[in-house]
């Protein structure tokens, strides 16, 4: 006779060996990303063909340097998540798994790091 | 219960296989599932471009000449083509998947009617976009 519950026995044993909280971040940063995404296409519509100075006065604008700010912290959680996804769906077990996660979460938030870092030492000043 | 795991020992019991993609009738629904994931990776590794971008946009006038350059070559267009349509792709995706979490358009003609909107959106939208560039440049 064992007083475990059925939740204590499938708790954590799912592809992702955690609950839900990767979703809810996946559902709020869809949310946030769907006006930014429309923003970011319209500003590089904006932009193609622009020289230089055009795109560093634009960018240092709030209007339009912040949004896309928001774009790339919003879009750093939501693509390191949905990597996430694909890595539980195709290698959940086996020796791959651990380097798999940990090389997605250093380029998603690397990446997006360096270009909130561009952007902000464009944006505010040479 | 007992009697059918008697089993040789060192072997895993006899479990029934859930069906994979293989054994499903090709239908939209599913196409557009595999089209969701496959332009969320492609729009993953797109985050690429937006650096060397920006990066070339802080590190002065030539080095952004030369990205854009690069950008407007023949290749540069089609990888950039290709990406604005898979990111406009993932976002209809994202909408449908947001109706969804509401509870509605769950039934069959619903499910079909999203699917193939999203296709046609995406290719729509993809198109008017770069005609919008084209007209604009």
């Amino acid at each position: 006779m064992v007083s475990r519950t059925t939740l204590a026995r499938v708790r954590g044993h799912g592809a992702s060996g955690s609950g839900t909280r990767e979703y809810w971040h996946m559902k709020v940063t869809s949310y946030a990303l769907l006006p930014l995404t429309v923003f970011l296409i319209g500003l590089l519509v904006t932009l193609a063909g622009a020289d230089h100075a055009t795109v560093v006065a634009t960018l240092s604008s709030p209007v339009f340097g912040l949004p896309l700010f928001l774009f790339i912290l919003c879009n750093a959680v939501h693509m390191q998540v949905g990597m996430q996804n694909v890595i539980d769906d195709y290698a959940a077990r086996g020796p791959w798994r651990k380097p798999a996660v940990l090389a997605n979460i250093f380029f998603s938030y690397g990446a997006s790091a360096a270009a909130a870092y561009f952007l902000l030492k464009l944006s505010l000043g040479q | 219960m007992i009697l059918a795991d008697i089993r040789p020992a060192r072997t895993l019991p006899q479990r029934p296989t859930s069906p994979h993609l293989e054994i499903y009738r090709f239908t939209w629904t599913m196409a557009m599932s595999i089209a969701h994931r496959i332009s969320g990776m492609a729009a993953y590794f797109g985050i690429i471009l937006l650096v060397v971008w920006l990066g070339a946009a802080a590190s002065g006038p030539e080095n952004y000449a030369l990205v854009a350059g690069l950008f407007g070559s023949w290749i540069g267009i089609l990888v950039l083509v290709l990406l604005s349509w898979a990111i406009i792709h993932h976002a209809i995706g994202g909408v449908r998947h947001m109706v969804w979490d509401t509870g509605r358009s769950l039934d069959r003609t619903s499910r079909m009617l999203w699917a193939q909107a999203t296709l046609a959106g995406s290719v729509s939208l993809t198109i008017l976009l770069w005609l919008l560039i084209y007209l604009g440049a």
